[in-house]
């Protein structure tokens, strides 16, 4: 009985999660006179659909925009992992002086929105001319403290005595970081690089700032603006076009992880 | 085991003044020992007494604080673990869990003699030298696993294995490298009882024919005492020790050593309490033990129940102490008869198991023992007002 309930219960959080992509996904399909019938959901045509989509992506480059979303997305995360595996093992396993106070800043780090260093990144970026540029739009993540305390998370319980074994067999530090560490923690590389796709695939807030120029847009700033230049004004079909295109490749990536992004978020959790 | 042997140069080691501090904890206080060319040297001391540390400290995993360490007299104060020519096996075994047997036995020579490209997949394949390199590697891995009699096991990952056949993988790792120095810190204390007798027999046949100089950690002192050209007794941080098992077995320097070769029991009576029982002198003369009359003699003695016996009534001539049965522990051939001494004290007796129907509890005998096998110890601090007991030893 409980376990109905909770059944149904789960089932109506998935639909209402659900409904606004199940809609998106129609109106991209159906024609501009259709979507405002009164229907649950408008009814989908073959023609309306691709008029819809080859407006999206002819209108504005929509294809530039996934592509910068890509390269950013896909340069960060190399580099965030890059600096955040060597970081993680050193506050996990190499005992140094500071080494607490160190490991508070990572957390206290984690606990800053983005809103607030954002102004005087902006500033500083302004100043060496970087605006509107892919380093612009990637630098000030590079360092991420989650990563740092995801890795350190998963590192602290690799047994020491493999780490000395290495030292031993002739691994450097790096060495260690790289071929026995990382391979073991790839359920937290995964988890992170799912989080960080997801997070700057997504974002608006920090291209906004760094970025003007139509050229440099990511996804969701192109689709902002598609949606209020002048000819694609009330073209809902051809909007939800392109965000079912932008998010796609987010779904995706998360349909691939799936199985390690629960690993990742449940060590320690484990049942 | 058969095949391929690694000979390896065997070097000396010397070790002086080995000083190491974990916070105010000294794990190892002026630590010195010297270990022939070829040798086999057990070093046996209960947990916690620094055992792991002295083992850390000459592979270089571990920061000491004085001290030198010279392998071949060559000191290696300040190289890396890597450029000390040591293998170490750990009690883990601390095999790589992702990497299958083959590569965790390969993994010392893939790191010093590929170069970081020849490591990389597939690159290797372009260059020649590179090629003979890994296949060279190949080759030490499949003669090593072949010494060890795990060929069948090297495809398999650590995780699919026993720990019998972890171990050896372990020493297969520590062998490819053909150290000068061998490490083995408890490389059996995760096997069951058999399967460590027949391992530690394997072992130092390996050892023997390969010739490595070998420091070998154990709390077990019957495993020491089978296996080691000689044996280094360590407590708290200190070296007690250093003997032939025979020597440290008839001649333990403390009472602490005595009682470490004596488990599980070891009889200890204040010298005053046997004087009060037996008197100094006997019609024979008088009474001394290792090499010290009774009469006048201060701290304990000690002796082995295998060195005791019990009779029912005083042997003419021969001192005796009169006692009084409690009960008898059963061990196979032999039993261990515990009795009362005259003011209350517990002795223990070895007995033949089939004498155990003689001394019921509560019978009256007398318990007799070989004042030759006795020693006569410092009494330990705290101890020597409080009445002698057998001792478990943990
Ligand atoms: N990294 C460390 N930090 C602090 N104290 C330590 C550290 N390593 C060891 N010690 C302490 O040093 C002492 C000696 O430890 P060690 O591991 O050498 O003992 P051991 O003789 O090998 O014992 P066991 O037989 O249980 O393995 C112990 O008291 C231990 O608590
Ligand atoms: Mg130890």
């Amino acid at each position: 009985m409980a376990r109905a309930l909770g059944w149904t219960l789960l089932c109506l959080a998935a639909a209402v999660t659900l409904l606004p992509f199940v809609y998106m996904l129609a109106v991209s399909f159906a024609a501009q006179g259709t979507i405002y019938s009164g229907a649950l959901l408008p009814a989908p045509s073959l023609a309306a659909a691709r008029e819809n989509y080859a407006f999206a992506l002819t209108e504005v480059p929509l294809a530039r925009f996934m592509l910068n979303g890509a390269l950013v997305c896909g340069v960060l995360l190399v580099l965030q992992v890059t600096i955040a595996a060597p970081a993680g093992y050193a506050l996990a396993k190499l005992p140094f002086r500071g080494r607490p106070v160190l490991f508070g800043a990572v957390i206290v780090a984690l606990m800053i929105p983005m809103q607030v260093p954002a102004i005087p990144l902006y500033v500083a970026i302004a100043w060496m001319g970087l605006l509107d540029t892919y380093t612009a739009l990637i630098a000030p993540f590079v360092i991420s403290a989650l990563a740092i305390f995801l890795f350190r998370q998963f590192f602290v319980n690799y047994p020491s005595e493999v780490i000395d074994a290495a030292r031993l067999d002739g691994f450097s530090e790096l060495g260690i970081v790289w071929r026995l560490m990382v391979p073991a923690a790839w359920p937290a590389v995964a988890a992170f690089a799912t989080i960080s796709i997801i997070n700057h695939w997504n974002d608006l807030y920090w291209p906004l700032v760094v970025v003007t120029r139509t050229e440099m847009m990511t996804p969701p700033m192109g689709l902002a603006a598609f949606r209020s230049s002048g000819e694609s004004a009330g073209n809902v079909g051809a909007l939800m076009a392109g965000g079912v295109m932008i998010t796609a490749p987010l779904v995706l990536a998360f349909l691939f992880f799936q199985r390690a992004l629960v690993r990742g978020f449940g060590m320690g959790a484990r049942a | 085991m058969q095949g391929t042997d690694h000979t390896m140069e065997s070097q000396t080691l010397e070790i002086a003044d080995l000083t190491c501090r974990f916070g105010a904890h000294r794990a190892l206080d002026a630590v010195s020992l010297s270990v022939g060319a070829g040798e086999f040297v057990s070093i046996l001391g209960p947990s916690g007494c620094g055992k792991s540390t002295l083992l850390r400290s000459i592979a270089g995993l571990e920061a000491v604080e004085g001290g030198t360490i010279r392998i071949g007299g060559q000191s290696v104060d300040g190289l890396r673990p890597r450029d000390r020519g040591v293998a170490f096996v750990f009690q883990s075994y601390a095999l790589y869990p992702h990497m299958s047997c083959a590569e965790n036995i390969a993994a010392p020579l893939r790191m010093s003699e590929l170069g970081p490209l020849g490591r990389l997949p597939l690159l290797w394949r372009l260059s020649g030298r590179m090629r003979r390199t890994r296949e060279s590697i190949a080759d030490r891995v499949g003669a090593t696993a072949r010494q060890l009699q795990i060929e069948p096991l090297l495809g398999r990952r650590p995780a699919a294995l026993s720990g019998g056949q972890r171990q050896r993988v372990a020493l297969g790792r520590a062998l490819i490298r053909e150290p000068a120095l061998f490490l083995l810190d408890e490389p059996l204390a995760n096997l069951d009882a058999a399967l460590r007798n027949r391992t530690r027999t394997d072992l130092r046949a390996l050892q023997r024919r390969i010739g490595a100089t070998t420091l070998f950690v154990t709390h077990d002192q019957t495993e020491a005492m089978a296996i080691s050209d000689r044996i280094a007794v360590m407590f708290d941080g200190r070296i007690h020790q250093v003997g032939t098992p025979d020597e440290i077995y008839r001649d333990p320097e403390t009472l602490a050593i005595a009682r470490f070769f004596s488990q599980p029991h070891l009889n200890v009576v204040p010298a005053a309490t046997l004087r009060r029982h037996i008197g100094g002198a006997t019609a024979a003369g008088d009474i001394r033990i290792g090499g010290a009359a009774l009469e006048g003699m201060a701290g304990v003695v000690a002796f082995r129940p295998e060195d005791a016996s019990i009779r029912t009534a005083r042997r003419p001539g021969l001192p005796g102490l009169p006692c009084t049965v409690d009960h008898a522990e059963h061990a196979g051939h032999d039993a261990n008869l515990f009795v009362r001494l005259a003011d209350g004290e517990t002795a223990v007796v070895r007995i033949r198991s089939h004498e155990i129907a003689d001394w019921p509890q509560g019978a009256e005998g007398v318990l007799h023992f070989d004042l030759d096998a006795a020693r006569r110890f410092d009494a330990p601090q705290g101890e020597a007002e409080t009445p002698s007991r057998a001792r478990e030893v943990a």
